[in-house]
């Protein structure tokens, strides 16, 4: 029984219309991935459910009402940045978590620091817990070296942006935020506040 | 004779099958109706009350004296906060043990969201509970602008975690709540009078 | 050569069965049952209970059985004292404080006292603070402080201190006394026990008051 189907034909012709199809669509080349979008202090970002406007970047010798703790024998300074951040999910959430890449507040790295910001309210009162829809004045601290930074640097701060699953095995029923990537790069000027005109909390 | 026999019996081995089916997709239907939803196995045991009632749970027996609104918090050691604030005054007491009894859980539900009672200022939040003697204080919840509207949950309990735990619910209606400009938070302390 | 016998012969033992009137089902039917089962039901009459006990036991035992947890009650001698996890407690001295005026106590309620000695033999010992446990109803109270209105005192401790009459040496812990004072509502009778749990295993110590 002879092969009635002419397969060493339509073989030709589906590969035919396959290259013709990637040729249409750009080739075989590798798609280069996207700009990462870039926002400006001031600007508000949308991301991993939180709405993030960074306010400023200040270099100061005090902490203020940061939750780090600078060694004054070491010189050591206090980098702050000040985010208003809304938690825009329908429950309460956290501005710190655990891990390293962390979806939340506490993602927002500074290029050049590899450590987590220490997060704490404007005003000093206590807890870190976001609630739905509510604004809240956040201090992101780290510290640095007395020669690390200067008044005028440029320096570029990721915002993190995540997706929201609800846990179904282990987990059942809990909110979390993986696949943590950089959401969006700001670059903004450190302006060195000295102790005269600190102002702790406003 | 038989004929007529074998031809019923025929005719209801046809309808069997089909009537049997047609149950199972009814028993089906019922039950995916009635079934409960994912994670009601770990629900809580809730007490609803109402404001001003008392109500006991596990452990934990509380009355809520009062609930106010303010756009301007501020507590006993000084701090203050604008914004909007719900503030529940409540008396509560530790019925069995007062090993780890503080009040840990506090939420309330306004329509889709969930806020937490706010850890800002001194509150009552997490305070010490006594066994068989009332504390008051006060919770403050911090809401956005326009969240003061329609019916509110609150839901109070001691650990933090209230799956397979009683919870006290009140219902509270959010637009008869006064809204004064600034409250100052009372000091946590013992029931008087 | 014989002729078979044919398949589709009725058994013999059938036909009395089929000529009884339909009834009750007859005892020598149920004790046929009984009979031919009688290996798994004794089988399950083991098995259930071997089952939950070692269940239950497990359970138990992932909660209770670490060693971190009150389990064993020690309680005091004659003389009022006891030997327990590296220090001696005891004799506890107890009572109601009557005079509560410089205090902030509530109404309805009554404040009773402990002081426990405790004497290390040696390195210091931790333990949780005290707990005032009613014997009748096995309610518990924690000692309270702050709340009526009294600042901390180095010299009254609450929980297990490190008090060494020698810095360098671990084990030169003094000896002094745990003084706790709970609120309790009026209606509250005695009597109680003082529950000193130790850090070490699951036994702590109880002395037993009246106040």
């Amino acid at each position: 029984m002879a092969s009635l189907i002419p397969t060493p034909w339509m073989l030709t012709a589906g590969g035919g219309v396959l290259l013709a199809a990637t040729a249409a669509f750009g080739g075989l080349e590798e798609v280069p991935p996207p700009p990462t979008p870039t926002v400006a202090a001031g600007e508000q970002y949308e991301g991993s459910d939180l709405q993030l406007v960074v306010q400023r970047i200040e270099l100061r010798a005090e902490r203020g009402t940061a939750a780090v703790y600078p060694d004054a024998t070491k010189n050591e300074r206090v980098l702050a940045v000040i985010v208003e951040a809304v938690n825009t999910f329908d429950r309460p959430r956290s501005a710190t978590a655990l891990s390293a890449a962390s979806p939340t507040v506490d993602g927002i790295r500074v290029d050049g620091l590899d450590a987590k910001p220490a997060v704490s309210r404007m005003d000093g009162s206590g807890g870190t817990m976001l609630q739905p829809d509510v604004p809240a004045h956040l201090v992101l601290a780290w510290l640095v070296g007395p020669d690390d930074l200067h008044d005028g640097d440029e320096v570029t701060l990721t915002l993190p942006d995540s997706t929201h699953r609800v846990g179904t095995n282990v987990q059942r029923g809990v909110d979390f935020w993986d696949d943590v990537v950089v959401g969006a790069v700001l670059t903004a000027t450190v302006h060195e506040v000295s102790a005269s005109d600190e102002d702790g909390g406003s | 004779m038989t004929a007529p026999v074998v031809a019923e019996r025929r005719w209801t081995a046809k309808i069997l099958p089909w009537a049997m089916t047609a149950v199972l997709l009814a028993g089906a239907w019922v039950l995916n109706t009635v079934a409960l939803p994912d994670g009601a196995s770990e629900a809580s045991f809730a007490t609803r009350t109402a404001i001003g009632e008392p109500a006991a749970t596990r452990n934990l027996e509380l009355t809520v004296t009062g609930v106010r609104a303010a756009r301007t918090l501020t507590d006993a050691r000084g701090w203050s906060a604008d914004g909007t604030w719900l503030v529940v005054d409540m008396d509560a007491a530790a019925l069995q043990s007062q090993y780890a009894a503080s009040l840990g859980f506090a939420e309330l539900t306004i329509g889709d969201r969930i806020f937490g009672a706010t850890e800002r200022g001194e509150t009552f939040f997490r305070q010490r509970l006594v066994t068989g003697v009332p504390r008051s204080g006060s919770l403050a919840f911090e809401l956005p602008d326009e969240a003061l509207k329609g019916t509110a949950t609150l839901r109070l309990s001691i650990p933090s975690d209230v799956r397979y735990d009683g919870v006290i619910e009140i219902p509270i209606a959010l637009e008869d709540v006064p809204v004064e400009e600034s409250i100052v938070l009372s000091e946590t302390g013992w029931t008087r009078g | 050569m014989t002729i078979p016998a044919p398949p589709s012969s009725p058994e013999p033992a059938s036909d009395p069965d089929a000529a009884r009137s339909p009834g009750p089902v007859p005892s020598r039917d149920r004790d046929g049952w009984w009979r031919t089962n009688r290996l798994p039901l004794l089988a399950l009459l083991v098995l259930v209970p071997v089952v939950g006990i070692g269940v239950g036991w497990n359970e138990w035992f992932a909660y209770y059985g670490y060693g971190t947890r009150k389990v064993n009650a020690v309680m005091a001698a004659d003389d009022g004292t006891t030997e327990l996890n590296g220090a001696t407690w005891g004799p506890v001295r107890s009572g109601e404080i009557a005079d509560v005026s410089g205090m902030d106590m509530p109404q309805g309620t009554r404040l009773l006292a402990a002081v426990i000695p405790v004497a290390p033999d040696g390195a210091a010992v931790e333990c949780a603070a005290p707990v005032l446990v009613q014997q009748s109803t096995g309610r518990e109270w924690t000692p309270m402080r702050s709340e009526i209105g009294i600042p901390f005192n180095d010299d009254e401790p609450s929980t297990c201190i490190s008090d060494l009459a020698d810095e360098d040496d671990p084990d030169s812990a003094q000896p002094y006394s745990l003084v706790v004072a709970f609120v309790v509502p009026d209606d509250v009778e005695g009597p109680f026990w003082v529950e000193v749990d130790p850090v070490g295993d699951d036994r702590f110590v109880r002395f037993s008051i009246d106040p």
